[in-house]
C-alpha cells in the first residue's frame, strides 16, 4: 500500500516533490479507502448524488442507499511493535476538480483555500483520533466516512436554532482525494498543533486552515515523525437529476391548481422528492413594450422581415397593445415532466384572439451547487423561420444563486460590488452579495464586438406607406448578423466587481490557448460581461438534440456547445482577470423567454413587431449531468 | 476643423446613371453587382464623391410642414461629378470606391442642417466598408455639431489596430448619440473621415443616417394595456379564411401604365353582411367596420402560398368581390423628370379575392 500511496503522490501535481524527497516515518501499511483500489477502475470509484431527501440534508456521499450504512470503509494495519502508547489519526477529503491550489506563489496557503471544500471526521471539530494501544501482534484500524454539506459545520449555514444546514453548502461534483495523518501518541502529545488544524471548523486569524495545505505543503509536510498518506483511491461524484421525477411548484407561484398532473404539482411528495421545479420568472416594469395585437405561426413562415419592417414602420401605434412578458397563471400549464421518456417539456402557449399572451417559460433545479460542469442535452425551439424571422423568443441555459443562508459572494476588496440586480448605474455598492448568474442566452442580435462593427447602420423608417425604401430597416444591408445565425451569448454577471486586474469596459480581448474572446462591458458599473458567437439555429435546434455545457470553475468559466458530448466546441472562454466568478452554490435554469429587445441594441428584429404565437413553442429537456 | 464645414446640400432631382465606368479598367473580378435600382442617384452640392448618392435610398423623405426631412443619405461610389477621388482598383460592390491618399488627412465633409435631416435627433451613425493594407491607418470617423461660427461639439470613433484586418474589405459602423446638446434646427451636422496617418484607404458603401426616437412621421398612441385593463380591448385580426388568387391586370393594373390615384378605399362588403372595409395610405393594415362605423377588426391580407401580404405594396386596389374584398397591391415607380407615376415590375402587382370572417367577440 505505502508503493501506491506515493505513486499516487507523484502523479498528484503540487504534492510530489515534498514527499517523495522527504517520505518521513512508516507507521502504518496497507491503508484502504472504499475498499482495494485495485478494485476501482483506475482507483476511481464512481458514485451519483442521490436526490433522496437532499433537500432538507443536504447531499450525502454515499447514501444508505448506495453503501450500507450510508459510508465508506478505510483502513489501515498498524505493524506490531509500531507504538507502545498507540497512534493518533486523522482523515480528510478534498474535491480536487473545483478548488484553489492549496498553496500560494509565497508557499503560504493560497488567499482562496479556505474555500475549498474539504471536510474530515463528521463532527467537524473532533481532532485527531487514538487506536489507543497496540496489542503486540499489531492491530487493524476500520473506520468509515462519508461526505456530506457544510463539513466545517459553519456558524453562517444554521438556522434560527442553531442547526446545520448542510444543504446550504452542498458538497460538490466531480473528484474527490483523501487525505490521511499519522503520528505516535508521544508525538502528538508534543505538538502544539494550530487549532485550526486539529479542529476544521476553527478559524486562525479570521480564516480556516485548509489541511491540504497544512499537511502537504505547509509547517505539517516537514514534521519527520508524522506520515502523511495520499491514497490512491479517489471518487468521481456525479448529480444526474431525473428529468422525469416531477416538478414542484413552489408557493410562490400562482394558486390556480387546474393544470397540476402526477408529476407536477405542490404535493408533499413532490416537494420532498421532485428535483425541479417551475420557474416563474420576476418580470421587471421596465420590460414592458407595445406589441402589434397581430397572431401569428412565425416558425411556419406566416411573417416575415418585410412584413415586421412595415408593420415598425406603419402599424398605428394606437392599435397596439402594451404588456409585460407574462408569466403563467396556471402552474403545470407549460411544463410537464415525463417519467416514460425522463425528460421535462416546456411550452411558451399559443395566444387565442382575446387572450394574447407572450409568456416566458421554464424549469430550475432545486438543489444547489457550487461548481461543475453543467451539460444539458436539450432540443428547445427553433428561433427563426426560412425568411429568417425571429420568434421573438431567447432560449437561455443559465445557472442563478440558490438564496441560501450565508451564501455570499468572497469580498469583493476594490470597492465592493453592484447592490442590487435591476439597481441601476446609482446604486449604491456592498463588499459582499449573494446575487450570481452565469448565462447562455440564444437569441437573434449582432455581436458587439469587436468595436469597429457596431451598432450596425440601420436606416432611419419612415411612416411612408408610398415608399418601400422608406419602410427598410431588418431588410436593409446593415445588418451585420448573418441569414440563418442566431447569437449564442455567454454571459457571467459579476456585480461589476472591480476587482480582476484586467476588468475592462467596451470590447476587451482575453486570449487562451493561442484563442482569443472579444468580452463586452457597457460600462464599469455594468454587471456583467458578455461574449457573442454566431452560431446555425438549424444546428443548434432544428436537429433531435443539442448538447450545452457550462464549465463554472473556481478560477475559469467555459461555454461549450456541440452536436454530442465527445464534439463540444468551446463558445465562451473567461477566467478571473477580467471577471470575478461566484463561489456561491447555484441552480440550473433553462428559460425560453421573451425580452424587451432594448436590452440587445443593434438587434434588427423589434420585439413589439414580433407576432404573439399561435402555436405552443414546445422545447425538451432530455438530459443534464453536473459532473 | 472649420475647414470641413459643407455647403449646406441642395438636391437636384435628376436622374444618373452610375452604370458607366469613370475608368476603362475592368471591374475586379468576383466584385458583386450593383442592383439596377442602386444605379440612380441624386445630385447633391456635398463635395465630390459625396455628390451623388443612390436615389433609391437616400431620397426617402417626411415632409413635415413646410421642410422635407431625408434622414438616410447612401453613397455606392460608383457616380461623381469629381471622379478623381474614385477608383476601380478595389470596390465591395460595383466597379468602383473611394479612395483616401497619402494627400488626403481630411475626407470630404457632409454637411446638414439638423431639421432637414430630422424632427428630433437623437444620433448619427455612420457605416461603412474599408480597405487598407495600413495595419494602423489611424482612421477616425468625425461628427461634429456647430451653430454659426461656433463648434459645439466634436465627436470621434478611431479604428483600433486590434479591429483592423488589413487587405480585408470590412464594415466599420460609428453611432454619435446627440443626447447632451440641446439641439436646434438651423444647427449644421458634419461628418467626414479623419485619416490621421495619411494612409491609403479605400471606402466604399457609405451609409449616413440621422436617427431621431422613433420612425419618423408615426403619430406616437397608446393602445390597450393587457397588464393593467381598463380601456378599448384590443382589436383582433379577422380570420383569412380562404385566398383566391386573380390576375392583377383583371383589376386593371398593368406593369408600366400610369398608376391610379392613391387614395383611401372605404370598400362596403356584401359578403360580410355590409361591413366597411377600409384601407388607405399610411396604413399597414385595413380595418373593418360595422355599417354604423364601429371598427370590428384589422384585416392583414395574408396570402399562404405566396408567404407573403397583398398589402405589402406601395400603393393598394380594393374592390368588392362576391366572397369578399378583391386586393390588388402594386408598386409604384416615379419618373424624376416628370413626376408621371406608373406601376412597376417590381415587386410584381398581386391581387386577390379574401374570404374573411369577423372573429368571436
Amino acid at each position: 500500500m505505502r508503493t501506491a500511496a506515493w505513486l499516487s503522490v507523484l502523479l498528484w501535481s503540487l504534492v510530489a516533490c515534498t514527499h517523495d524527497e522527504q517520505p518521513g516515518v512508516i507507521l502504518v501499511e496497507d491503508l484502504r479507502v472504499m475498499g482495494d483500489a485495485a478494485t476501482l477502475v483506475d482507483g476511481v470509484a464512481t458514485v451519483e448524488l442521490d436526490y433522496t431527501d437532499a433537500l432538507d440534508s443536504g447531499f450525502v456521499i454515499p447514501s444508505a442507499r448506495q453503501a450500507p450504512g450510508g459510508a465508506y470503509d478505510w483502513s489501515f494495519k498498524v505493524p506490531s511493535g509500531t507504538s507502545a502508547q498507540g497512534l493518533r489519526y486523522k482523515f480528510y477529503y478534498v474535491n480536487t476538480s473545483y478548488r484553489f491550489p492549496a498553496m500560494g506563489p509565497d508557499g503560504a496557503q493560497h488567499p482562496l483555500a479556505h474555500e475549498n471544500f474539504y471536510g474530515s471526521f463528521e463532527r467537524s471539530s473532533e481532532a485527531f483520533r487514538s487506536t489507543g494501544p497496540i496489542p503486540a501482534e499489531g492491530l487493524e484500524v476500520k473506520e468509515r466516512f462519508r461526505i456530506h454539506g457544510d463539513p466545517r459545520e459553519e456558524a453562517e449555514f444554521k438556522d434560527d436554532q442553531g442547526r446545520s444546514l448542510r444543504w446550504a453548502r452542498n458538497p460538490r461534483v466531480g473528484r474527490y482525494g483523501f487525505l490521511v495523518v499519522i503520528m505516535t501518541e508521544e508525538h502528538f502529545q508534543q505538538l502544539e498543533l494550530p487549532q485550526g488544524v486539529m479542529d476544521i471548523s476553527a478559524k486562525q486569524d479570521g480564516r480556516f486552515i485548509d489541511p491540504f495545505w497544512y499537511w502537504l505543503h505547509g509547517p505539517g509536510s516537514t514534521d519527520k515523525a508524522v506520515q502523511v498518506i495520499v491514497p490512491e483511491a479517489q471518487l468521481q461524484v456525479v448529480a444526474r437529476p431525473d428529468l422525469g421525477g416531477g416538478i414542484h411548484i413552489p408557493s410562490t407561484a400562482p394558486t390556480n391548481s387546474a393544470g397540476y398532473t402526477n408529476t407536477c404539482g405542490n404535493t408533499s411528495a413532490l416537494s420532498r422528492t421532485a428535483p425541479f421545479e417551475q420557474f416563474i420568472h420576476y418580470v421587471d416594469p421596465s420590460t414592458r413594450f407595445a406589441n402589434i395585437p397581430l397572431i401569428a405561426d412565425v416558425l411556419a413562415n406566416e411573417y416575415t422581415p418585410k412584413d415586421h419592417d412595415r408593420y415598425k414602420a406603419l402599424f398605428r401605434a394606437e392599435d397596439m397593445v402594451t404588456l409585460r412578458p407574462m408569466t403563467t397563471p396556471t402552474p403545470c400549464a407549460t411544463v410537464e415532466s415525463d417519467p416514460e421518456r425522463d425528460r421535462i417539456i416546456l411550452r411558451n402557449p399559443a395566444s387565442r384572439p382575446g387572450d394574447l399572451r407572450k409568456e416566458n417559460v421554464g424549469i430550475r433545479s432545486r438543489h444547489g451547487l457550487a461548481y461543475g460542469r453543467y451539460r444539458v442535452k436539450c432540443k428547445l425551439t427553433r428561433l427563426l423561420n426560412d425568411s429568417d424571422m425571429w420568434v421573438g423568443l431567447t432560449n437561455a441555459i443559465w445557472l442563478i444563486y440558490d438564496g441560501a443562508p450565508g451564501c455570499m459572494r468572497r469580498p469583493c476588496e476594490k470597492d465592493g460590488y453592484m447592490q442590487n440586480y435591476y439597481g441601476g448605474d446609482d446604486d449604491a455598492r456592498a463588499p459582499r452579495v449573494a446575487y450570481s448568474e452565469i448565462d447562455f442566452e440564444i437569441l437573434k442580435t449582432p455581436a458587439y464586438c469587436p468595436e469597429v462593427s457596431f451598432p450596425p447602420t440601420y436606416p432611419q423608417p419612415i411612416a411612408d406607406s408610398d415608399d418601400r425604401a422608406a419602410w427598410a430597416y431588418s431588410t436593409s444591408d446593415a445588418r451585420m448578423d448573418k441569414p440563418g445565425a442566431i447569437t449564442v451569448a455567454c454571459t457571467n454577471w459579476d456585480m461589476a466587481c472591480h476587482d480582476p486586474e484586467s476588468f475592462g469596459v467596451g470590447c476587451h480581448p482575453l486570449t487562451k490557448d493561442g484563442r482569443t474572446y472579444l468580452n463586452h462591458r457597457w460600462s464599469k458599473d455594468y454587471r456583467a460581461v458578455t461574449q457573442k458567437v454566431e452560431e446555425l439555429d438549424a444546428e443548434l435546434f432544428g436537429g433531435d438534440h443539442y448538447w450545452f455545457e457550462i464549465d463554472w470553475r473556481p478560477e475559469e468559466i467555459t461555454w461549450r456547445i456541440g452536436p454530442e458530448l465527445d464534439q463540444l466546441r468551446v463558445v465562451g472562454y473567461m477566467d478571473r482577470s477580467i471577471t470575478e466568478i461566484s463561489n456561491v452554490q447555484m441552480h440550473l435554469i433553462v428559460t425560453q423567454e421573451y425580452h424587451n429587445t432594448r436590452w440587445w441594441p443593434g438587434t434588427p428584429y423589434d420585439q413589439g413587431f414580433i407576432p404573439f404565437p399561435s402555436k405552443d413553442l414546445v422545447g425538451e429537456i432530455m438530459e443534464v449531468i453536473i459532473e | 476643423m472649420t475647414g470641413h464645414h459643407g455647403p449646406a446640400a441642395v438636391l437636384i432631382l435628376l436622374l444618373f446613371s452610375c452604370s458607366a465606368p469613370n475608368s476603362p479598367e475592368p471591374a475586379a473580378a468576383g466584385v458583386p453587382p450593383v442592383p439596377e435600382l442602386e444605379l440612380a442617384v441624386m445630385v447633391t452640392t456635398d463635395p465630390p464623391p459625396f455628390d451623388r448618392p443612390c436615389k433609391v435610398r437616400s431620397q426617402v423623405a417626411w415632409q413635415r410642414r413646410d421642410r422635407i426631412i431625408r434622414p438616410v443619405l447612401h453613397w455606392d461610389m460608383e457616380e461623381s461629378a469629381g471622379p478623381d477621388r474614385l477608383t476601380t482598383t478595389f470596390a465591395h460592390s460595383g466597379r468602383s470606391s473611394m479612395v483616401m491618399g497619402t494627400d488626403m488627412e481630411y475626407g470630404p465633409s457632409i454637411c446638414r442642417k439638423v431639421n432637414e435631416v430630422a424632427d428630433t435627433l437623437v444620433a448619427v451613425g455612420m457605416g461603412f466598408w474599408m480597405h487598407s493594407s495600413d495595419p494602423d491607418p489611424l482612421l477616425t470617423v468625425v461628427t461634429t455639431v456647430h451653430r454659426g461660427e461656433e463648434q459645439l461639439a466634436w465627436y470621434g470613433k478611431d479604428l483600433r489596430a486590434t479591429d483592423n484586418h488589413p487587405g480585408e474589405w470590412m464594415r466599420f459602423n460609428v453611432q454619435h448619440p446627440m443626447k447632451e446638446i440641446k439641439l436646434m434646427g438651423q444647427d449644421r451636422i458634419c461628418c467626414f473621415l479623419w485619416n490621421r496617418n495619411a494612409s491609403t484607404i479605400l471606402v466604399d458603401d457609405v451609409d449616413l443616417v440621422f436617427l431621431g426616437p422613433g420612425v419618423l412621421g408615426k403619430r406616437s398612441g397608446h393602445g390597450p394595456d393587457l397588464e393593467r385593463g381598463g380601456g378599448a380591448a384590443a382589436l383582433p385580426f379577422a380570420t383569412v379564411a380562404d385566398v383566391t388568387l386573380l390576375d392583377p391586370r383583371e383589376q386593371g393594373i398593368h406593369v408600366g401604365k400610369e398608376a391610379p390615384p392613391d387614395s383611401r378605399h372605404e370598400i362596403t362588403i356584401r359578403a360580410l353582411g355590409g361591413m366597411r372595409f377600409s384601407y388607405g395610405p399610411g396604413d399597414a393594415v385595413a380595418r373593418l367596420s360595422s355599417p354604423t362605423g364601429e371598427v370590428r377588426a384589422l384585416v392583414r391580407a395574408w396570402h399562404p402560398t405566396l408567404a407573403a401580404d397583398l398589402l405589402d405594396h406601395e400603393q393598394v386596389k380594393v374592390m368588392d368581390g362576391p366572397k369578399g374584398p378583391i386586393i390588388t397591391g402594386f408598386d409604384i415607380d416615379v419618373d424624376s423628370n416628370n413626376g408621371m407615376r406608373t406601376i412597376a415590375a417590381s415587386p410584381a402587382p398581386r391581387s386577390a379575392m379574401l374570404h374573411l370572417t369577423l372573429p368571436v367577440r
